[in-house]
């Protein structure tokens, strides 16, 4: 391909310097319609003037500044605080200083068309675009606010209003407290003097009497409200004192480190910088330009892509004089390049020249282009990959002490952004293309991008759309049931995205061709969690003192489990010293990454995917290996875990407290207080699921807390259950959770009868690797909300790819299977 | 015990389909599985309101 390039560039020259001229303009009109924006800025310093408050009342608490900190980005941000900003700074009278033509000429359209804009909205606009374009920050003592706006002048007048706000916060709160304290004091006073001055006229009078017995307890009470009010007057002085302090020590509570200044350049680079990036971003978009229409053009104008076509290699040329562009554009080729160039320009334009933002136009033109044009399976293997490495910031990782350097790759990944999440977003936009691939290309043009020979059997696939159906179903039947629509979105959006990614992996990868790439990505993704789990612990968590009960997220296990169980099954399936020098390279990193995860679900799962490969595997030499030395280790195994079972913290033992632990963990440990925890919430769900145990509640509602529990608020308050079995039972009762995991029965029987004639170690090695990824997901669903975690999505559905595909592979679904040879290893054995 | 009997569900969701699998027919097979996982779902009503508070 190396002389595509040149050769596209020279056939396309004019349209691409045409497409590089209109991003300019575009570009100048742009920059021009949009504002530039001033920053302002100020820093400063908030500390206690100690020496004034011992001096003025050193009996009294030195009020602390720490709390206030923490408070003052909320308490400047408060909308009261921003309309009181906008108000003193007379924001409505400037409205238009600083705004650029475009948006007074619509300010200016819309007053002759909708009638002159009300002094309320308008405020209501000033105070929304405050609250996007004014900052404030605390770095330990120093309070920072800055502000960006169109108009410098001001951008320093609210930074110069947000400080002098900053210095009158505690007077306005905790002066006036005091000084109301001190009122009340004074008040109390007052009565009480007024009520000794009637008890000492009725003694008084009781004197006269001789009624000696109202002169006693008149004399009393009066002894004890004397001393009363001397401690009223006492109080009150001292609250008098406290806020005379609080008003004299305010002042020097403040130190301006930087006073409020406002940049003299709008913010982004010099003019000069931006031309340059303008012009670069404008050749970059005639280049993209020019590459694009050579590749819609469909002509071949390379020495490579001749070789390619032909399959043969080319070995000479001839140069023809005069040889000029080619200027027959479809209309297609026409209006990519003036969508490269608007975009390119508008990008430039709005962001004045920003370097990245610039360039990102074009390149995401090319990367739209290639992902129309390139297999499906290398969006999906990105996205496993980020799955596996990135921080899911719902599982908790690290225990919220350290971010690693994959935590923004996970918060985009795994969190809102544009009401869905990275994951939803590109699966369902990928779900989006393949059915647009499926419908409007060509058998012959789709089969030369994607492997759609070999798909996945009709059942398998038909199982993942009903299981689509069924949620849709509990999603329409729990709201109209008075369910609430936004508890039900976050209840079926993971559960939801499963049958998507199984469809999608299965008709994008191909299999066992695309195995190893599948094996890298999970080896890569248990490498980096080990290390970074290692990391963790001894590099933060140990440091500090810290004892993490977990370093990666929950759902980690999966990819663990994954690795331990393939690493396993390879040495199972095939014992060459190739695969022990594999297995032994790549387990210690896993052993650690599984030991800092420390999820005691995930050793049941490998023990329950190693019970279930070793039942399921003909009798070969290293399964009669193992099942006679289990015989005959039987003995001294159970001898050793009776001997281990009551010693807690002997080292010797620690596998026999582990399992301890998972079968029936001792009383007042932390696994009993959790088990116990998880009881009540299973006897919650179940008892609520027995309301109506065959339709079930649909999605939107939550479970009743008969029994209460500490971990109610964990389960979002009873609408997601730790033990999502029995939480989708309840959801959907007996009907509806049939429906909904129907497939991986259906994905189970095709992986019973693959087994049964699959030869290839590879091949089996990849079905009991999906074995084991199936029943993890289902262990963690009965443990810990499997079907809330996308990582685990992303397993289950490439599991039900490698099942479907190899299904095809070996003909299991045709009534006589022949292309593959029966013989199968059972029999052999 | 009531903890194991509540996770019969995801056991017989695994171990009927791999049984039908021993099926000569593929159709035939996938029939029983599916339907011995509908059954053993429906069963799985008695297990809760019967079995896991009888042993629980």
């Amino acid at each position: 391909m190396r002389d595509f390039l040149p050769r596209a560039v020279s056939r396309y020259r004019v349209s691409a310097l045409t497409c590089a001229v209109l991003t300019g303009l575009v570009a100048l009109g742009a920059s021009w319609a949009s504002p530039e924006l001033y920053y302002a800025e100020s820093v400063t310093w908030v500390s206690e003037p100690l020496i004034v408050h011992w001096l003025a009342n050193p009996s009294a608490r030195v009020p602390e500044s720490k709390q206030e900190l923490a408070d003052i980005q909320e308490l400047l941000m408060s909308r009261e605080k921003l309309v009181a900003t906008a108000k003193r700074i007379g924001l409505l009278d400037r409205w238009d200083e600083g705004r650029p033509w475009a948006l007074r000429t619509k300010d200016r359209l819309q007053a002759a068309i909708f009638g002159p804009v009300d002094d309320k909205d308008r405020l209501e606009a000033l105070v929304k675009m405050l609250e996007r374009r004014v900052f404030v920050s605390v770095d330990g003592s120093k309070v920072i606010i800055s502000a960006q706006w169109g108009s410098p002048m001001i951008a320093l007048a609210i930074v110069e209003a947000q400080v002098g706000a900053l210095t009158q916060l505690r007077v306005r709160r905790e002066m006036k407290a005091v000084e109301a304290q001190a009122k009340s004091l004074d008040d109390q006073y007052a009565g009480l003097r007024e009520d000794m001055a009637a008890r000492l006229e009725r003694i008084s009078v009781a004197w006269k009497a001789a009624d000696w017995a109202v002169v006693s307890r008149e004399h009393e009470q009066l002894k004890r409200d004397q001393l009363r009010s001397t401690d009223l007057l006492v109080q009150a002085e001292q609250k008098h004192i406290a806020a005379e302090v609080f008003r004299s020590s305010n002042a020097l509570r403040f130190t301006p480190l930087r006073l409020p200044r406002v940049e003299r350049r709008p913010i982004g680079l010099p003019m000069a910088a931006r031309v340059a990036v303008g012009v670069a971003a404008s050749l970059v978009a005639g280049l993209v330009c020019a590459v694009m229409l050579a590749m819609v053009s469909g002509r071949l104008i390379s020495k490579g892509q001749v070789e390619r076509e032909t399959g043969l290699p080319v070995l000479g040329g001839l140069r023809l004089r005069g040889g000029g562009e080619i200027v027959e554009h479809s209309r297609l080729a026409l209006l990519l390049a003036g969508g490269i160039a608007l975009t390119t320009g508008v990008a430039v334009g709005f962001t004045h020249s920003h370097p990245v933002f610039s360039l990102l136009a074009p390149l995401l033109i090319v990367g739209a282009w290639l992902l129309w044009t390139r297999p499906l399976k290398w969006p999906l293997l990105a996205l496993l990959f980020v799955a596996v490495t990135g921080d899911d910031p719902t599982g908790r990782p690290y225990y919220r002490v350290w971010q690693s350097p994959f935590w923004d790759l996970g918060r985009i990944a795994f969190t809102n952004i544009a009401f869905f999440t990275g994951f939803e977003l590109a699966v369902y936009g990928l779900t989006v293309v393949m059915v647009i691939r499926r419908v409007f290309r060509s058998a012959r043009s789709l089969a030369g991008v994607d492997p759609v020979a070999g798909q996945a059997p009709r059942p398998l696939q038909y199982a993942l759309m009903v299981s689509v159906g069924f949620i849709a179903w509990l999603v329409v039947f729990g709201v109209l049931r008075g369910g609430v629509f936004r508890e039900a979105l976050w209840q079926f959006r993971a559960l939801l995205l499963l049958p998507f990614i199984g469809l999608l992996a299965s008709y994008a990868f191909e299999f066992p061709r695309d195995l190893p790439r599948l094996l890298g990505v999970l080896m890569a993704g248990s490498i980096i969690k080990g290390a970074l789990g290692s990391y963790f612990i001894y590099a933060i968590a140990s440091p500090r003192g810290i004892d993490p009960p977990h370093t990666t997220g929950h759902h980690d296990s999966m990819i663990f489990v994954t690795a331990v169980v393939t690493a396993i099954a390879m040495l199972w399936e095939h014992p060459s010293s190739k695969n022990l020098r594999t297995a032994l390279l790549w387990m210690p990193m896993v052993a650690l990454g599984l030991r800092f995860n420390d999820r005691r679900v995930a050793y049941v799962e490998i023990a329950m995917a190693l019970m279930f490969i070793y039942a399921l595997s003909p009798w070969q030499p290293v399964k009669r290996f193992i099942t006679r030395a289990a015989v005959i280790a039987m003995p001294v195994v159970l001898l050793y875990m009776a001997a281990g079972w009551n010693a807690r913290h002997s080292p010797v033992f620690a596998p026999v407290q582990k399992v301890r632990s998972i079968i029936a963990p001792a009383q007042e440990t932390e696994e009993n207080s959790s088990n116990v925890e998880r009881d009540i919430e299973n006897y919650n769900i179940v008892t609520t699921w027995k309301e109506n145990m065959f339709l079930g509640q649909g999605f939107g509602h939550a479970f009743r807390e008969f029994v209460p529990s500490n971990d109610f608020s964990q389960s979002s308050f009873g609408h997601v259950g730790h033990n999502s079995i029995l939480w989708v039972l309840w959801i959907g009762g007996v009907i509806g959770f049939t429906g909904v995991f129907g497939y991986i029965a259906v994905a189970l029987y095709f992986l019973g009868r693959t087994l049964q004639v699959a030869t290839d170690w590879k091949d089996r090695v990849a079905l009991l690797s999906s074995l084991s990824i199936i029943l993890t997901y289902l262990l963690q669903s009965f443990g810990d909300m499997g079907t809330q975690s996308v990582l685990i999505d992303f397993f289950v559905g490439c599991a039900l790819a490698i099942i479907g595909r190899m299904a095809t592979r070996w003909g299991v679904w045709r009534a006589e299977p022949a292309e593959q040879p029966v013989t199968t290893a059972v029999l052999a054995t | 015990m009531s903890k194991f009997l509540l996770l019969t569900v995801c056991l017989a969701m695994v171990i009927i389909p791999l049984v039908a699998a021993r099926d000569a027919h593929p159709a035939r097979g996938l029939k029983r599985a599916m339907l011995g996982v509908m059954a053993f779902n429906l069963f799985y009503i008695v297990v809760v309101r019967v079995l896991v508070p009888l042993f629980g």
